[in-house]
């Protein structure tokens, strides 16, 4: 029942991960925060999560490594949401064909981001 | 200790004053450089000691610092004024005082603002004003060095503060460069095209990376509805007039169809040739006669983009303007005239003379598809 609520966070912006952390776990989601790629894939691997959200730009190992990881290698169906900045639109586009599920431009509102989060679990 | 430096010294000494004057200077030198080199040496030792520990410094006030925003942001989700939330601007006012946390502080604050928007993006944006950040840098704008005005009116513009305007109004004719252009920017991230109004007096220059800048501004903007830039087609400023043609290019702008073909014979070369290409851009058929009329007055250059023109919108009214270019001298003109020619009228382009000078063209043109 647990895993349900686990969501793992791959953002290397610090002050925006922790205010997006403490908005999930309000709404009674458990959060894991990974700085770059390769936490997140340690992280997806160790907790099996309900949902990613997931930067596309990001040290070490991108945004759409970690897409490419979840759906090619370990195979997992969950919603991956992405975030981009303006003018990432091809990586956006990339984004979708490795099996992204939804994508939110930066600056995002964090109210809109768990509508969309609840959204996206109800449909799961 | 010193009797025994004296006896290691002197029979140095004593060589030393028997060496020949160039050995002597030599030496001079070499001692002089060593010396230079350690002091140096420790210099920069130094150096990075402070820049560690100023970096060191630097990243724990961070860290303090994006820990007060979370908490206050935490306290102003649950919409209650806390006196936690009190004490965090009470700090924050206190360390803004001095310029290194101040800019450690603005810094932060940057850092969620710019990945945030909505109800959180307007917290903190009030948590600036609140800590007196927006009354530092509103004193900055004045008496300061040049820098330290543009970057109190970038900080300003990045906090969305609109209740400064008239103060960075008076900027737009500072006497630095970059002042001017940061005070452009300003009002075009917070009015969107109406911050555009400096245009109608500007008599300075607007480079392109200038224009650039500011096309990236109004690519942020909500209201996409450009507005009338008659005045600016028309503006005695070439850079005004240039950045206007960007604008109608950007927005695809058919409406300014006739004050197009009026700039076409514009005084300024550069201003032609951009008219060109925008009027290929948008395709406005009615240029045709213009260019048809006048275009042995246009330069190579101009003639060139004309061409170009016709590549995009040449019909079988156009075939004997073509002809005629198909044996011109320009190297470019004559391909896209050949090419054009064979489109649009096949048996036309087989009876083309054939010269020396174009022989290639029409031989590669011919062989193409």
């Amino acid at each position: 029942m647990n895993n349900l609520k686990n969501i793992i966070l791959a953002e290397d912006n610090s002050t925006l991960s922790q205010l997006i952390k403490f908005r999930l776990q309000k709404e009674g989601f458990k959060v894991f925060l990974a700085k770059d790629g390769k936490e997140a894939i340690t992280l997806i691997e160790q907790n099996k999560p309900s949902l990613i959200l997931t930067d596309i730009m990001m040290p070490f190992v991108s945004g759409l490594e970690v897409i490419s990881h979840v759906r090619n290698k370990l195979k997992l169906t969950i919603p991956i949401l992405v975030f981009s900045a303006a003018g990432q639109e091809e990586m956006v586009l990339k984004a979708f064909n490795l099996g992204a599920t939804d994508f939110m431009g930066k600056p995002f509102s964090p109210n809109e981001l768990i509508i969309r989060i609840k959204k996206l679990l109800a449909v799961n | 200790m010193c009797l025994f430096i004296l006896e290691f010294l002197n029979p140095i000494i004593r060589h030393y004053q028997h060496l020949p004057k160039i050995l002597q200077v030599v030496w001079v030198t070499t001692l002089f450089l060593i010396i230079i080199s350690i002091i140096f040496i420790f210099y920069l030792q130094y150096l990075r000691y402070r820049l560690k520990v100023e970096d060191n410094l630097k990243e724990r006030l961070s860290s303090v610092y994006e820990r007060n925003l979370l908490q206050y942001l935490f306290d102003d989700e649950e919409k209650k004024s806390t006196k936690q939330q009190k004490n965090i601007i009470k700090k924050l006012k206190k360390d803004a005082q001095d310029p290194f946390k101040r800019e450690i502080i603005v810094k932060s604050l940057l850092k969620l603002k710019q990945e945030v928007s909505g109800s959180t993006a307007d917290a903190i944006e009030k948590l600036y004003v609140k800590t007196n950040l927006k009354e530092v840098a509103e004193q900055n704008l004045k008496n300061n060095p040049w820098y330290a005005v543009a970057k109190a009116i970038k900080e300003l513009k990045l906090f969305k503060i609109k209740e400064v305007t008239p103060k960075i109004k008076l900027l737009l004719s500072h006497s630095v460069k970059e002042v001017q252009n940061e005070a452009q920017l300003f009002l075009v991230n917070i009015f969107g095209f109406e911050g555009l109004d400096f245009l109608n007096n500007l008599t300075t220059n607007l480079s392109d990376w200038n224009q650039i800048e500011l096309l990236e501004e109004l690519h942020e903007i909500k209201n996409q509805q450009l507005p009338n830039i008659t005045k600016w087609l028309q503006s005695k400023n070439d850079d005004v007039v240039s950045f206007a043609l960007k604008l109608t290019k950007k927005y695809n702008s058919y409406e300014y169809a006739d004050e197009l073909i009026n700039l076409i014979s514009h005084q300024s070369q550069p201003i032609r040739v951009a008219v060109i290409q925008v009027i290929t851009h948008l395709q406005i058929f009615e240029s045709k006669a213009v260019f048809k009329s006048k275009y042995d007055y246009f330069s190579e250059i101009e003639q060139v983009e004309i061409m170009k023109y016709f590549n995009e919108v040449a019909d079988d009214s156009d075939v004997d303007f073509i002809y005629k270019n198909c044996n011109h001298t320009n190297f470019d003109i004559q391909f896209m005239a050949s090419k054009i020619l064979k489109h649009l009228n096949q048996s036309k382009f087989e009876k083309l003379s054939i010269t020396n000078g174009n022989v290639k063209v029409y031989n590669y043109i011919k062989s193409k598809n």
